[in-house]
């Protein structure tokens, strides 16, 4: 099998959410010596690129996209210590703690953006639902996070998204984050009165703007929060 | 209700049911269960778009068996302790098997009374109208409750969620919510009385999530009274914690009357249109015994956009409705979720489509209108909730063929739209909060909508 090929099955094992496939042809993309990172972008994210795609359109659901984000995960597995070796952990990627944020157990929209970030390849920590406003900020810390993504469906707990970005502030560290907002209850406007750096509308939007964020090797905080519709 | 399961039981298994975590609920009971019992049903792959509303009442008799036997075999999981609610075959059949209790709210001029409907029911459904979670200012409560509590097809009134309390930010979570409560409860019983309908019930505590709204505005001293109807929720999909069984419990021990959210999610963990109706099925059997209350609310909610007015959830919610007026003898409520904020011609598309469905396909009450799907402060009117009660109220005349018939019409005019659906403007730009007069633009928009609804056969009656 030449490179477009091995890339072609890998593509196909993550759509079909097979990760004994993905593992295997993995292992074997590394044994004919093809770059980690070209296995990433040319095989296992285009793959998630279709994934996405087919989710936008209905064509499969939550399960189908859990189980190729697994297939992922198990390719992962196996590049990231030759990742380490070349220093090329996350060099194209980040590192993105996700909750939704304290006073809100809703985590369907939440849960959706994070599984779409770890399609697209990024380190995500996903601190589940109803998380305290300090909670974002030390996992951030403790992970050196590059983005927190908060998201909240009720309009009584927005006012914590507010929060977090002013114990970043008051702390000294809002230069050291991009702060990403989301859910039915968050608006640009709401972005921008809170000095957020983006705001999403969708999964789909929320994952494009964090892949702008470093795409466009911007820096945070932005002077008016980014959003599908407006650039920084 | 006499039966031998108790809120004792739900409270047992809450502490000693099968662990499990909520990852493992969500992808291996819930998203393996619902394709089984899809597919055990004949009922995979069935999802027509072509025909929004589904006229094959075999499929629709299969989907309920099969929400029957998910309820049984999955049970709900408790968040907070991470263990199923697991209710047996003979209890959930106790249940439902028992005969509808009469259901009452509000009082005197204003008392209605809820009871099952059947598909093409010549009684009309109980119109449940008003802000329903838009964000909705202190200021402008009273003015915008009052305008759909004197609307005279409002049978009962749904209030928006406050954000400020006596000007101060509410945060989830905190003694804000408290006081919260009571001033939502203080605030739409002065929209009613102005509305000249002081015993009008509404649904209360609706601004808070949390337990503590409850706690601070139903039953207490100028707050809602048991005559108002009392809401807690559940989590998607199948999922309870102690803050909405607190509700519940507190509710019914000062004598309301409660009913429960629960949104399934198209394009979640059940999968498709095919299993988001088969979760609505399942919820609005189990929650009723789980939480010992009256009856369950429900959207199928698309996972994209957080509406329920794309052509799946159309399907969906019909097919779920269907099913349950059909063959259970007990009321449920349906919602009307759309995506575009008011002034726009696309907000009132959105809401007929939603209210034809729910009301022909024989749900009891439908609630709305979620205008712009809640998003925007003080983004919503009368005027779409005036529509939503014009259709509901005259429904009885349809039947479920001119119900698809004039979906499909409308339909094509705004789905393409749903994904950049306008904000639309505020309250205040759409009508005089003081004489309620629309504004041009808005009444134009209206008119013109009837117009097409009425050419395109919904018989309206306004």
């Amino acid at each position: 099998m030449n490179d477009r090929g091995i890339f072609e099955e890998l593509a196909k094992a993550v759509l079909l959410g097979d990760s004994e496939v993905a593992k295997t042809l993995t292992e074997k993309a590394l044994a004919a010596e093809l770059e980690p990172l070209a296995i990433i972008n040319e095989g296992l994210s285009k793959g998630m690129d279709i994934v996405g795609k087919k989710f936008e359109d209905f064509e499969i659901f939550l399960p189908e996209v859990m189980l190729a984000v697994d297939a992922m995960n198990s390719a992962m597995a196996v590049l990231r210590p030759k990742l380490l070796e070349h220093k090329e952990a996350g060099a194209a990627r980040g590192k993105v703690v996700i909750g939704t944020v304290y006073g809100d157990i809703h985590d369907i929209g939440k849960n959706l953006v994070a599984t779409m970030l770890s399609v697209a390849g990024f380190e995500v920590y996903d601190l589940g639902s109803d998380v305290k406003v300090l909670d974002f900020v030390k996992k951030a810390e403790e992970v050196d996070a590059n983005v927190i993504a908060m998201s909240t469906l009720l309009m009584v707990s927005a006012p914590y998204q507010r929060d977090v970005i002013r114990v970043l502030e008051d702390k000294g560290f809002r230069g050291k984050y991009f702060v990403l907002i989301g859910g039915g209850a968050s608006t640009l406007e709401w972005a921008e009165n809170i000095r957020a750096d983006g705001w999403g509308k969708s999964a789909v939007e929320a994952v494009a703007l964090i892949k702008r964020f470093f795409s466009e090797k911007l820096r945070p905080p932005l002077e008016k929060p980014v959003s599908a519709s407006r650039k920084a | 209700m006499n039966l031998t399961y108790t809120i004792m039981d739900t409270l047992e298994r809450c502490f000693d049911g099968k662990p499990c975590g909520v990852g493992e609920w969500d992808r291996k009971i819930i998203a393996v269960k619902t394709a089984e019992k899809l597919k055990e049903h004949g009922c995979k792959n069935i999802y027509d778009p072509q025909n929004p509303v589904i006229k094959d009442f075999g499929l629709v008799d299969e989907l309920y068996m099969a929400g029957l036997e998910l309820a049984i075999e999955t049970g709900m999981l408790c968040l907070d302790t991470e263990r199923i609610i697991k209710v047996s075959e003979d209890e959930l059949n106790e249940w439902v098997k028992s005969p509808a209790r009469p259901l009452s709210y509000g009082s005197g001029a204003d008392q209605m009374n809820l009871v099952p409907r059947q598909p093409e029911d010549k009684k009309p459904a109980i119109a449940h109208l008003g802000g329903i979670g838009n964000p909705t200012s202190e200021d402008l409560w009273i003015p915008l409750h009052q305008s759909v509590a004197q609307l005279r097809v409002t049978d009962v009134l749904t209030v928006g969620t406050l954000y400020t309390v006596y000007g101060a930010t509410i945060r989830s979570n905190t003694p804000y919510e408290l006081m919260m409560g009571l001033l939502e409860a203080k605030l739409t019983k002065e929209a009613t009385r102005r509305a000249g309908r002081p015993e009008m019930p509404y649904s209360a505590i609706t601004s808070s999530v949390t337990d503590l709204g409850q706690f601070g505005g139903y039953g207490v001293p100028g707050g809602a009274t048991i005559h108002d109807l009392a809401v807690t929720g559940a989590v998607s999909e199948l999922k309870t914690d102690f803050h909405y069984l607190n509700k519940a419990i507190f509710s019914h021990q000062i004598g309301g009357k409660v009913y429960c959210l629960h949104h399934p999610i198209v394009g979640g963990f059940g999968g498709g249109p095919e299993g988001a109706a088969l979760l609505r099925i399942a919820a609005s059997l189990l929650i009723p015994l789980v939480y010992q209350c009256e009856f369950v609310t429900s959207q199928c909610t698309d996972a994209r956009y957080g509406i329920n007015t794309s052509r799946p959830c159309i399907w969906a919610d019909t097919a779920a409705s269907l099913a349950l007026s059909r063959n259970y003898n007990k009321v449920f409520q349906g919602q009307i979720s759309p995506v575009a904020g008011p002034c726009t011609k696309m907000l009132l598309y959105e809401t007929a489509c939603h209210s034809i469905n729910e009301a022909v396909a024989g749900t009891s009450m439908i609630v709305g209108v979620r205008s712009g799907m809640g998003r925007y402060p003080d983004h919503w009117t009368y005027l779409e909730n005036e529509l939503a009660g014009d259709i509901i109220k005259s429904a009885p005349k349809m039947t479920l063929d001119q119900a698809n018939d004039i979906i499909k019409e409308i339909l094509p005019k705004y789905e393409s739209e749903i994904k950049n659906a306008p904000k639309g403007k505020m309250s205040t730009e759409c009508f005089d909060v003081k004489t309620f007069k629309p504004s041009a633009e808005w009444q134009e928009t209206y008119r013109s909508v009837r117009k097409e609804l009425m050419d395109l056969g919904t018989p309206l009656m306004l």
